[in-house]
């Protein structure tokens, strides 16, 4: 009995062999199709190296102070990372502001930098556009938070020095404003400790070659059953009482194709994935496995649709649609919330996930 | 045992119902060594059940199958007996002539050689198409490709399901001419048929009517059988 499984193994180790040139050319079609998907991507995700909020800062004419001052705020990373200031005088940033070049005009008064230093504290203007933007919000947001942790710090400040005098310190108030003025610094300045970074990836933290190399290899996968069709359908019927007739039941055959097929692939596209760098050689049983999987879809459809016609419509249609729906063409995030719950169902989302797991 | 007087193959009281439709109903024939025995009967009457039961493809729901006096209970009993051909071609389409044959040899590796020589791979013209995929065959070499596959194992009974069902008349003389062939060397045959040429070569003919197999005359008058038929079409 066992020699009549081996003999039924190996031959179906000689089917599957025999699809090779035919899956030479569904591999061509998915590799343009995938580096189609690629450059589209591209386009779709491509983002400008920086993005900076312009804002046009009028300084009094002749203030060195002021001029000290905001270059070295020009300089903090906080800032210069996302603003870019031009300076100008007053009626050019109204018209840049007025043409949309700039989303925020900044006046500064005269001796400002003297009166904070005084404590007479008088205020910097900032003009937003009628018609808020995003930019213009965000910056107004930025200039609220820079002017509460400022007010914060100084009434700090202003608070201990009124205790102090009160109490008739006098000698402790310098050394007591250094300290709080080093406190509130480095709270304002530490970055770190203002802002957490969180990545938010619509691919599954893959780069986005990786993501449509992974939607190209489960879409060869599932499309190699078109080029499969001989192997996938069932048996005649004439072949199935005979091969039952053997001890081959039905289940064991298809456990048999499934493997032998899967083998085939395996050996075949493992190398040359791993030779080329697309995956790593402890990738071995996940891509067995991915393989084994996609056979066992592809061979349920061949044992559901016995009519070459019907069998090519619903692999290449079903590959598609249900690939799409589990996010291998477009990320899930950007599908409806319904259909990606409905997509995560499916097959492919798990077909798409173990091979997401390789990379 | 003496095989001469024990019959090669012996159903006794074979029955067998889809559902609450009787298909056979305590089916007996003993058959002999040489013989080669015609089932004739109209279109779904349960020739190819028969037949299917005598190969150990189907199960009987009652009666017993023997085998030079032996009860076949495995289906490696009734696959070491019996070669048969069922109507659709048991191949694997995809593979060549020669892999076909080496599959089915695959239990007696040493007869393929001898036969691809001698036998009926060679008899049949196979040896010239070894490398040629089966599903590129015509429909005569299919035929002769499954029959061949069928004896690879040289069974002393084959079983054919209508053996020259769509075919040209060259094929179907080969196929007719080796039967006769296989007979004169101890074969014995059963078949299922609606061929004249066919139920020619028989020695004994039987009518599946009303779930029971009926013997009649060798030479049948075909009107009639087809008007004795008619109520069961």
């Amino acid at each position: 009995m066992l020699k009549k499984y081996i003999s039924f193994f190996f031959i179906q180790l000689k089917s599957a062999v025999l699809l090779l040139p035919k899956l030479c050319l569904i591999l061509g079609f998915c590799l343009v199709f995938v580096f189609g998907i690629i450059e589209a991507g591209r386009e779709l995700f491509k983002q400008p190296d920086e993005i900076k909020i312009p804002v046009a800062l009028v300084l009094p004419e002749d203030d060195a102070y002021a001029e000290l001052a905001f270059s070295f705020l020009e300089r903090m990373e906080s800032i210069r990372s996302t603003c870019a200031f031009e300076r100008t005088d007053r009626e050019n940033a109204l018209a840049l502001l007025k043409t949309g070049k700039v989303y925020a005009v900044i006046l500064i008064p005269d001796s400002f930098i003297e009166h904070i230093l005084n404590g007479t504290n008088s205020s910097a203007t900032l003009i937003l556009p009628n018609q808020g933007s995003l930019e213009a919000m965000l910056f107004a947001t930025l200039a609220d938070a820079g002017t509460s942790t400022l007010s914060t710090a100084q009434a700090g400040i202003y608070a201990v020095e009124d205790v102090l005098i009160s109490y008739e310190k006098w000698n402790t108030i310098s050394k007591v404003e250094e300290e709080l003025n080093k406190l509130y610094l480095s709270y304002a300045l530490n970055r770190d400790r203002m802002f957490q970074t969180t990545t938010v990836s619509a691919t599954d933290n893959l780069s986005l070659t990786d993501y449509c190399l992974c939607s190209g290899i489960v879409l060869f996968l599932l499309l190699s059953g078109i080029a499969g069709f001989s192997y996938f359908r069932a048996e005649s019927a004439g072949l199935r009482l005979l091969l039952d007739r053997q001890g081959l039941s039905g289940i064991l055959v298809f456990l048999l194709k499934l493997s032998a097929i899967s083998i085939v692939y395996t050996i075949i596209l493992f190398p040359l994935s791993v030779i080329t760098g697309i995956l790593p050689l402890s990738a071995l049983g996940h891509f067995f496995l991915l393989v084994l999987s996609a056979q066992a879809i592809l061979m349920l459809f061949g044992m559901l649709c016995p009519h070459t016609g019907n069998y090519y419509i619903i692999t290449a249609a079903l590959s598609i649609i249900c690939l799409f729906l589990s996010g291998a063409f477009l990320p899930s995030v950007f599908l409806p919330e319904a259909v990606r719950d409905f997509g995560n169902l499916l097959p492919t989302a798990f077909l798409l996930k173990l091979c997401r797991g390789m990379l | 045992m003496n095989t001469e007087s024990t019959p090669v193959m012996e159903l006794s009281g074979i029955s067998k119902s889809y559902g609450k439709k009787q298909i056979l109903s305590s089916v007996s024939l003993t058959v002999w060594k040489g013989e080669c025995i015609g089932i004739l009967g109209a279109n779904g009457c349960g020739k190819s059940t028969l037949l299917s039961i005598l190969a150990g493809c189907l199960a009987s729901d009652a009666g017993t199958v023997s085998f030079f006096g032996r009860t076949a209970r495995k289906k490696a009993d009734f696959a070491a007996s019996a070669g048969y051909v069922p109507q659709d071609n048991p191949l694997f389409s995809s593979l060549s002539v020669l892999d076909n044959l080496r599959y089915f040899y695959a239990d007696s590796p040493t007869f393929l050689k001898e036969d691809l020589k001698n036998g009926v791979p060679h008899l049949f013209g196979l040896d010239s198409c070894l490398k040629t995929r089966a599903k590129n065959l015509s429909g005569g070499m299919k035929r002769r490709l499954a029959i061949a596959c069928a004896l690879a194992v040289h069974p002393p009974v084959l079983l054919l399901d209508e053996p020259g069902a769509s075919l040209d008349f060259v094929s179907k003389e080969d196929i007719y001419r080796y039967l006769q062939l296989y007979r004169e060397q101890g074969g014995t045959i059963l078949l299922t048929s609606h061929e004249q040429a066919e139920i020619a070569l028989c020695s004994r003919l039987f009518l599946l009517e009303n779930s029971s197999l009926v013997p009649i005359e060798a030479n049948p008058d075909i009107r009639l059988l087809t008007e004795r038929m008619r109520p069961y079409a």
